[in-house]
This record gives structure tokens, C-alpha cells and sequence, in this order.
């Protein structure tokens, strides 16, 4: 049976520092880690690449989290999404994000276990929804 | 215009013919009467200035005729006539009634002048009557006006007694001479507890005697200021024995120069003082929100790297000890050679002054500190965010039963070595609310509850519906709560724990929470004994407020 490549996930934060830190916690993870402080980069990196898991800052200039979940679904629904936010971070009410398209909202600061976690759900999710056309 | 009109009585015709003729032409009107009862008879059909009577007549004679005018009326002047055979009982019934008496033959003169002066008599005789009747008309309606006004008075007076004991305030007053009670209304009497006041002698005791310690001298003290400055005096609000938190204001009652009464108002604030503790407890708690809100999205970036990082850096350290203890070993096994000797020498040199042993020890310890330390903060954080409401969700209709079950659940490992639990959920009518925050409630109650308990306690938590109201009471058998403690437990960042084990923040979540459904928390502890929590949270709202 062929052995089915490490899934990708992508990070997005306008912190660098942020990124950096999550990049060494899930190190040594069974999955790629894409990380960008531009949500640009993000969205062409989702174009091109097949990407499983995206954690999102919620407050960013230029783009927020809402509208950036927004986009990446655009461009493919699988793609489960995890928003990280302060938690005084405005719910973004002109984006009407439907609800199931956010899989869950971490607050910052996170527990290291609890967003690991929230990324190994969000890849068995991926791959459960990815099942049926792996079957054909 | 007539002068009057006379009645002659007489049984000479020839008389009448006379008095007619002389009265007529002094102006009178004359009417005539043959015997005593034809003259009543005339007498009772009319109404005549005077009468001029014969004394003896056949059948009734003029005495009794005049005895029957008296009877009838004793303001018509009666003039009896008669000769000197019958003068005793004509004077005889002048001392009865009678004007006068004149004596046959008439001197006509001295005719016309009595029957001048018998009119003018009845006139004043009328005259008088009238006033009299429309004096006492008068009297009697005087005597109806005060009968009134008295009653309106006695109404008055019920009324301001009705006023004075449904007053909502306490009414002392006292006299101006010599500060004796002139008047003290029922909630005065509620506050102020005077001493045996049903004594009779109560209203003329000095002041200071009338009233335990700490009121006596705070009247007394309204009162001197009163009547040293003529004006309204205030005194700082203070709590009575029977917990009643009271603020008093005199007045002075003048008349002219001088001090009639004094007047001491009192004014019960215990409602109000706890209403704005609570409201200074509210803004308290909206504060630290705003702040949390303000400063949260600053601190949680930074925190969130630096404490993710430090784990981190645990590991490394972790790895670093682990690939350093492997390099040592190697040192030790290293081969001869002058090359080797030289770094192993060099090695063991720089080992002793930077005291590795020391250091690589210490490093672990040092890292799982700061890790410690930011786990805190993040705590914190995390407390903080209950105070600005993440779940921005409407509220659901919840079973707080359900709630409480779940709190219990969550919070196992904290209780169960601690509290053996006892609950007696009533059955409840559904609750809107935020089930998230509301958990949060109940673990934090009785996570406080397991922490109170030394060694090994109970818990009971009974739920109960009355009136519109939940009622959730938490009972713990623990250490209790020291008086002076118990007004700040639900101060933000006010703990009684060891530093680092408690964020100050647990309870005044939990109140904030619970406010925020429109219900409160009240506490009574007993030192030694335990502390009951007792949470109300009304029914009828429909949502929960939202911030």
C-alpha cells in the first residue's frame, strides 16, 4: 500500500514571533508546516499546494482571520480552519463566516496541548472528508 | 302708614266708640272685642302692637285674658283698664305680665301716652325677641361650625398621625426648653430603641437616658448642635446594634428668637448603602473587564510565544543535558596523545569555572520556574477573559441542574479527595443563560469550598425553585470565612491564598457572572464552622443581559 505523503499545514499570524514559536512546537509532528505573516502568500500557497490544516490569527491588517477563512474555502472547501485570537479580537461582523466553516477558536495564549490536539482533530477530520475519494 | 294696630277689649260699646275715635286720629288702627274670648279669638288670628283691656268683664275678666296673651306670646304690651274698686288686682297684674294700668274715667292724654309707650314696648319687646332668635340661629350655627371644625380637626389629626406612622422615616421631636420627647413616630421607635417607653414618665426623662449607648449621644449631640446654631445639622451615617445603617439631620423649630422644638429625622439607609456596594462592586468588576480588554490583545501575543517557547526551551535544555553527559563520557574514554591531554585539560579547566555540574543542574530547574511562572500569567489571562464575555452567543434556555451536574464533574479532581459531595436538586423551571459562564460559576464556588476544607469535609449543593426564583445553595464544612475577610471576597485579585495558588479573581467572576443573569450571590460563615454561598437567579427574563 502506498504510503500517503505528510499533510500540510499552514499557519498564518502577523507575528513572526508567533510563528517561530508554533514552528518549534510542531516540530518533529507528522505533518508539514507552512508559516506566513502574509496572508497573500497564504492564499497563493493554498492555491498551488493541496493544503489540510489552516490556523489563522484572527486580528491581522490587511486581511483578519474571518475574511481570510473566507478566501481559503473560496478556493478549497476542505481545507479545515483554526482561528487563534486574543480574545478581545472584534467577531469580524461585515465577513458572514457561516459558523461550521471556523473548526474551533483558540485563545491566545494557547496551551501548547490544546492546539496540538485541535491540529491532529483538524487532519483526522481532512482526512476522513478526503476517505470516500481515496476509495474510487 | 299706621302708628299700630290696637286692640280695645271691653264689654262697654260706648268705650270702644271712644278709644276708636281718640286712637284713630293719633294714627293707630283699632280693632275691638266685646268679651275676653272673642279678643283671643282676634288676638290669635292677628298679630297687634298693643292691647287695651277692661279688667272686668262678664266671663273671663282682663287677668285672664292677659294670663292667656302671656301664654300665648309675651311680647304684646297689654294696658288693663280699670276703676278704683279693682286697682289691687290690676297692680297685681302689672308684677304678672301686664305694661301698665290706667284708671277710669280715661284721661285721654294720658290714654294716647301709655299706648304710645305699650307699642313702643311691644316694638322693643319684638325687637329684642328677634335678636335673640337670630343670636341664637347664630349660636347654633357657630356651635355646628365648631362642631366641625373640631371634627375636621380630630380628622386633621388622624391624618397627621396616619402621616407620622406610615412615614418612612423616623420622626423624633424634642422640646425646645429642656429636650424632653414631645413626639416620637414608630419607625423612630424601630431605629432608635428607646428604653422602656411605655413608662408614663418616658415623655419627661432626659434625653441620654432614654436610649442605649451610641444613639443617646448621637441625639444629643443633633440636639446641642441645633440649638448652638440655629440650624439644619447632619450627622455621619452609622450602623446600630440592630444592623440598621442610619443616617440623622436635625432642624430647629423657631418662634422668633427662641427654640421651640427641635426636630430629628432618621433616615434608615441599610438598603441603599448595600445597593451602592454592590454597584461600587459592579463598576469594580466592568473595570477590570475594560482593563483585561485593553491590555489582552498586547500581553496574549507575547505571552503565548514566550510560554510556548519556553517549553521549548525546557526540551532543548533537556536534549543539550543529555548530548553533554554523553561528551563528557567521551572525555573520560579519550585516547592518549598530547593533543587530547591539552583539550581534556582544557575542557576540565573551563567545566570548573563555569561549574557546569552546577549549571546543568540549575538550567532544568531554571526553565521549569519560568515555565511555572508564565503559566500563571496565562491563568490569569484566562481569568481576565471571563470578564469580557467571549461567548457573545444568545443565551439558551439550560437546566441548572444540568449545569451544576457538569460543574461537578469538571471540578472531581479538586473536590474528591477533599469533600465527600451532597446534592438534592430540586426540580427546576428552565433558565436562559450561558451555559459556558454559568459552569464556570459553580466550578469556581466550589473549587473555593474544596479549598477551604483542611483535611476532609462535606459539600452539599441543593437547588430550589420558589417564586419566579432558583435558589442554589453551597454548603461546605470548611475553615469559614473571618468577618473581617467576608466584605472582600468578591474584590477582584483579593486572595487568601499562598501566593501563586489563587488569582484573587475566582469569586468576583462568578458574582460578575451571575450579575450579569440578573441574579446575585449572598455568603454567611462561620468561623470553624463553614461558609453557605447562596445564588439566586430570577426566572422570568427571557435573556440574560448582554454586555
Amino acid at each position: 500500500m502506498e504510503q500517503p505523503s505528510k499533510p500540510t499545514v499552514l499557519i498564518v499570524d502577523d507575528e513572526g514571533n508567533i510563528l517561530r514559536s508554533l514552528r518549534r512546537l510542531f516540530r518533529g509532528e507528522p505533518f508539514h508546516v507552512f508559516a506566513t505573516t502574509d496572508p497573500a502568500e497564504a492564499l497563493s500557497i493554498v492555491e498551488n499546494t493541496p493544503v489540510a490544516v489552516l490556523v489563522t490569527d484572527q486580528r491581522m491588517p490587511v486581511l483578519d482571520g474571518d475574511h481570510l477563512v473566507a478566501r481559503v474555502k473560496a478556493l478549497d472547501p476542505r481545507v479545515v480552519c483554526i482561528r487563534l485570537t486574543g480574545y478581545s479580537d472584534p467577531e469580524a461582523p461585515e465577513t458572514e463566516l457561516p459558523r461550521e466553516a471556523v473548526f474551533r477558536t483558540i485563545t491566545k495564549p494557547w496551551s501548547d496541548e490544546e492546539i496540538t490536539e485541535a491540529v491532529h482533530e483538524a487532519l483526522r477530520l481532512y482526512a476522513h472528508a478526503a476517505a470516500p475519494t481515496n476509495l474510487l | 302708614m299706621h302708628r299700630g294696630k290696637v286692640l280695645v277689649v271691653d264689654d262697654d260699646a260706648g268705650v270702644h266708640m271712644l278709644l276708636t275715635d281718640v286712637l284713630s286720629k293719633h294714627g293707630y288702627r283699632i280693632e275691638t272685642a266685646r268679651a275676653a274670648e272673642q279678643a283671643l279669638e282676634k288676638y290669635r288670628g292677628d298679630t297687634f302692637d298693643a292691647v287695651v283691656s277692661d279688667v272686668k268683664m262678664p266671663g273671663m275678666d282682663g287677668t285672664e285674658l292677659l294670663r292667656e296673651i302671656r301664654a300665648i306670646d309675651r311680647d304684646t304690651a297689654v294696658i288693663l283698664v280699670t276703676g278704683y274698686a279693682d286697682l289691687a288686682s290690676a297692680r297685681a297684674a302689672v308684677k304678672n305680665g301686664a305694661f301698665d294700668y290706667i284708671l277710669k274715667p280715661f284721661n285721654l292724654q294720658e290714654l294716647v301716652r301709655e299706648v304710645d309707650d305699650a307699642v313702643a314696648e311691644t316694638r322693643r319687646h319684638r325687637d329684642e325677641r328677634e335678636e335673640r332668635e337670630r343670636l341664637e340661629v347664630l349660636v347654633e350655627e357657630r356651635a355646628q361650625d365648631i362642631e366641625f371644625q373640631s371634627s375636621a380637626l380630630r380628622l386633621e389629626q388622624e391624618r397627621f398621625h396616619g402621616i407620622l406612622k406610615s412615614a418612612n422615616f423616623g420622626l423624633l421631636v424634642l422640646n425646645g426648653d429642656d429636650d424632653s420627647v414631645i413626639l416620637i413616630n414608630e419607625q423612630a421607635r424601630r431605629y432608635l430603641r428607646p428604653r422602656d417607653e411605655q413608662r408614663p414618665e418616658f415623655f419627661d426623662e432626659p434625653l441620654q437616658a432614654l436610649f442605649p449607648a451610641g444613639i443617646g449621644e448621637r441625639i444629643a449631640a443633633l440636639v446641642g448642635a441645633v440649638k448652638d446654631n440655629r440650624q439644619v445639622c447632619h450627622l455621619p451615617s452609622f450602623t446600630t446594634d440592630d444592623g440598621f445603617i442610619l443616617e440623622m439631620h436635625s432642624y430647629p423649630v423657631m418662634s422668633g428668637e427662641a427654640l421651640r422644638a427641635t426636630v430629628v429625622v432618621v433616615n434608615d439607609i441599610t438598603e441603599r448603602t448595600k445597593l451602592e456596594e454592590q454597584l461600587l462592586m459592579s463598576s469594580k468588576l466592568a473595570g477590570i473587564g475594560q482593563l483585561a480588554a485593553g491590555i489582552a490583545h498586547e500581553i496574549n501575543n507575547p505571552i503565548g510565544f514566550v510560554a510556548s517557547n519556553t517549553r521549548t526551551l525546557g526540551r532543548y535544555v533537556h536534549n543539550l543535558a543529555e548530548l553533554l553527559g554523553e561528551y563528557h563520557k567521551l572525555k573520560d574514554v579519550a585516547g592518549a596523545g598530547e593533543a587530547c591531554d591539552a583539550f581534556v585539560e582544557k575542557i576540565e579547566a573551563l567545566e570548573r569555572k563555569l561549574d557546569v555540574g552546577y549549571m546543568l543542574n540549575d538550567l532544568e530547574s531554571l526553565v521549569a520556574e519560568n515555565r511555572e511562572g508564565l503559566d500563571r500569567v496565562v491563568t490569569i489571562l484566562r481569568d481576565l477573559k471571563n470578564f469580557s464575555h467571549v461567548d457573545n452567543e444568545a443565551p439558551q434556555q439550560i437546566s441548572l441542574n444540568t449545569i451544576i451536574e457538569d460543574a461537578l464533574n469538571l471540578a472531581r479532581n479538586e473536590l474528591k479527595y477533599k469533600a465527600t459531595v451532597e446534592t438534592d436538586l430540586g426540580e427546576l423551571p428552565p433558565l436562559a443563560g450561558h451555559p459556558g459562564q454559568l459552569s464556570q460559576v459553580f466550578i469556581n464556588v466550589l473549587v473555593n469550598a474544596a479549598n477551604a476544607i483542611a483535611e476532609k469535609g462535606t459539600i452539599a449543593i441543593t437547588t430550589r425553585a420558589a417564586d419566579e426564583t432558583i435558589v442554589v445553595t453551597v454548603r461546605d464544612t470548611g475553615s469559614g470565612i473571618r468577618p473581617e475577610v467576608l466584605p472582600r471576597i468578591f474584590d477582584p485579585f483579593y486572595t487568601t491564598k499562598q501566593r501563586g495558588r489563587g488569582t484573587g479573581l475566582g469569586l468576583s467572576i462568578a458574582l460578575e457572572i451571575v450579575q450579569n443573569h440578573g441574579g446575585s450571590i449572598s455568603v454567611e460563615s462561620e468561623e470553624g464552622r463553614g461558609t453557605t454561598f447562596t445564588l439566586e437567579f430570577p426566572v422570568q427574563k427571557t435573556a440574560a443581559h448582554e454586555s
